[in-house]
């Protein structure tokens, strides 16, 4: 049978609960060191119950410094990610000032709506600083031209002509000009060479 | 000696309440007078952490300078100590069911240690059915703390027992913000 507690034990076992709870109040800000007080000399039943909450406290306090290592960790990685992808943003977009007055910007890779606007700008930026007449887009290392990149090609081309410089088109392969032919494309607004040397040539006699 | 600490989260707590007490002219006082190392901290604050003690006083000297008037300033602290028992976790949500008003001035001595790491501790004087009396000593330097503790204490008593709780302090005034002894009388 139950053995009723008197009011003197009741209060102990409020008591012993209540600093428990102080104690526990600490881990719920994060502090995992907390220790409940176990008296092994005493058999009181709340004992097995918090050495059995510090094991937890314990174990979770561990799992927790862990996780915060693995956060640090894939914190770091990240940033050298974002650290090798600006490096290569900057190397997709090699501008050359092959003549005065004349910059190339060789196109290697895929076309896509952020490289492009980088791209633009980039160019644009340089056309600018350095007065530019001539701006060589040379494609030589494109191997696939779809609608969208052509429509990239052609904003970009009057984004430059825009700032009073002209734009040219080099390097198209033949697979690249029967694709555009075949899919009815526009190249208008873009004068193109057949190379980059052609191109150079053309506008360094245009050159004063 | 070394330097008094307290708990990251009271301070966090104290920052975003007394802010929160402004209005937009004060608020904006309130920001620039703080330090930059304060600001530093409070960046990178974690809640758990123990901090120097002058930060708190900072925050509370900062907010008695912007709001002046001596009633506002009282209030102001009062509500930033009653933010502290709203933000608190499940553990001490639970603590308030568990509690009753006579076990908690009786853990005074420990709640204090729990947040604060030198610089000052409670003494509990008299404990009888519906009040005690208890004291605050050697906290120098930790200017408008006690009311902050004490606003802490009345909020906290609520919870415990919601009706016909008073708490009443002798010693702070905005003049005398950390005096060497604060009594409190509390009554439920």
């Amino acid at each position: 049978m139950d053995q009723e507690l008197t009011p003197s034990e009741l209060l102990d076992l409020r008591e012993r609960v209540v600093d428990a709870l102080i104690a526990l109040s600490e881990v719920g800000f994060g502090d995992y060191s907390v220790d409940l007080t176990v008296d092994a000399k005493n058999r009181h039943p709340l004992n097995s119950v918090f050495a059995g909450i510090n094991e937890l406290v314990s174990a979770f306090g561990i799992d927790q410094e862990q996780a915060s290592a693995f956060r640090r960790e894939l914190e770091e990685k990240l940033g050298i990610v974002e650290k090798q992808r600006a490096a290569i943003r900057e190397l997709s977009t090699p501008i050359i000032e092959l003549w005065e007055g004349i910059l190339c910007l060789p196109v290697v890779g895929i076309m896509d709506t952020a490289r492009s606007t980088e791209m633009t700008n980039a160019l644009l930026q340089a056309i600018t600083a350095k007065k530019t007449r001539y701006a060589i887009i040379d494609i030589t290392g494109i191997e696939v031209m779809d609608t969208r990149t052509v429509d990239h090609f052609m904003r970009m081309a009057r984004s430059i002509r825009l700032l009073g410089a002209e734009c040219a088109l080099t390097g198209m392969s033949p697979h690249i000009a029967q694709t555009v032919v075949h899919m009815g494309l526009e190249l208008d607004d873009i004068v193109t060479h057949r190379s980059l040397l052609d191109a150079l040539t053309h506008y360094v006699n245009r050159s004063p | 000696m070394r330097e008094p600490m307290i708990r990251g989260h009271l301070i966090m707590n104290t920052a975003t309440s007394l802010r929160a007490l402004c209005d937009p002219a004060e608020g904006r006082c309130f920001d620039d007078a703080l330090s930059l190392e304060l600001r530093i901290a409070l960046a990178s604050m974690q809640q758990c952490g123990w901090y120097s003690r002058r930060l708190q006083v900072e925050l509370l000297t900062c907010f008695a300078t912007v709001k002046r008037q001596e009633d506002s300033i009282y209030a102001g602290f009062i509500r930033c100590g009653e933010s502290f028992v709203l933000h608190e976790n499940p553990f001490s949500a639970l603590l308030w069911k568990v509690l009753t008003p006579e076990l908690f001035i009786k853990k005074q001595p420990k709640f204090w240690i729990r947040d604060h790491m030198g610089g000052g501790h409670v003494e509990l004087e008299s404990l009888h059915a519906h009040g005690a009396r208890m004291r605050l000593r050697d906290a120098h330097g930790y200017d408008h703390g006690a009311i902050v503790w004490l606003g802490w204490m009345s909020r906290a008593l609520h919870e415990i027992a919601p009706q016909g709780v008073q708490v009443m302090q002798t010693g702070w005034t905005p003049s005398t913000p950390a005096p060497a002894d604060v009594a409190y009388e509390v009554r439920w």
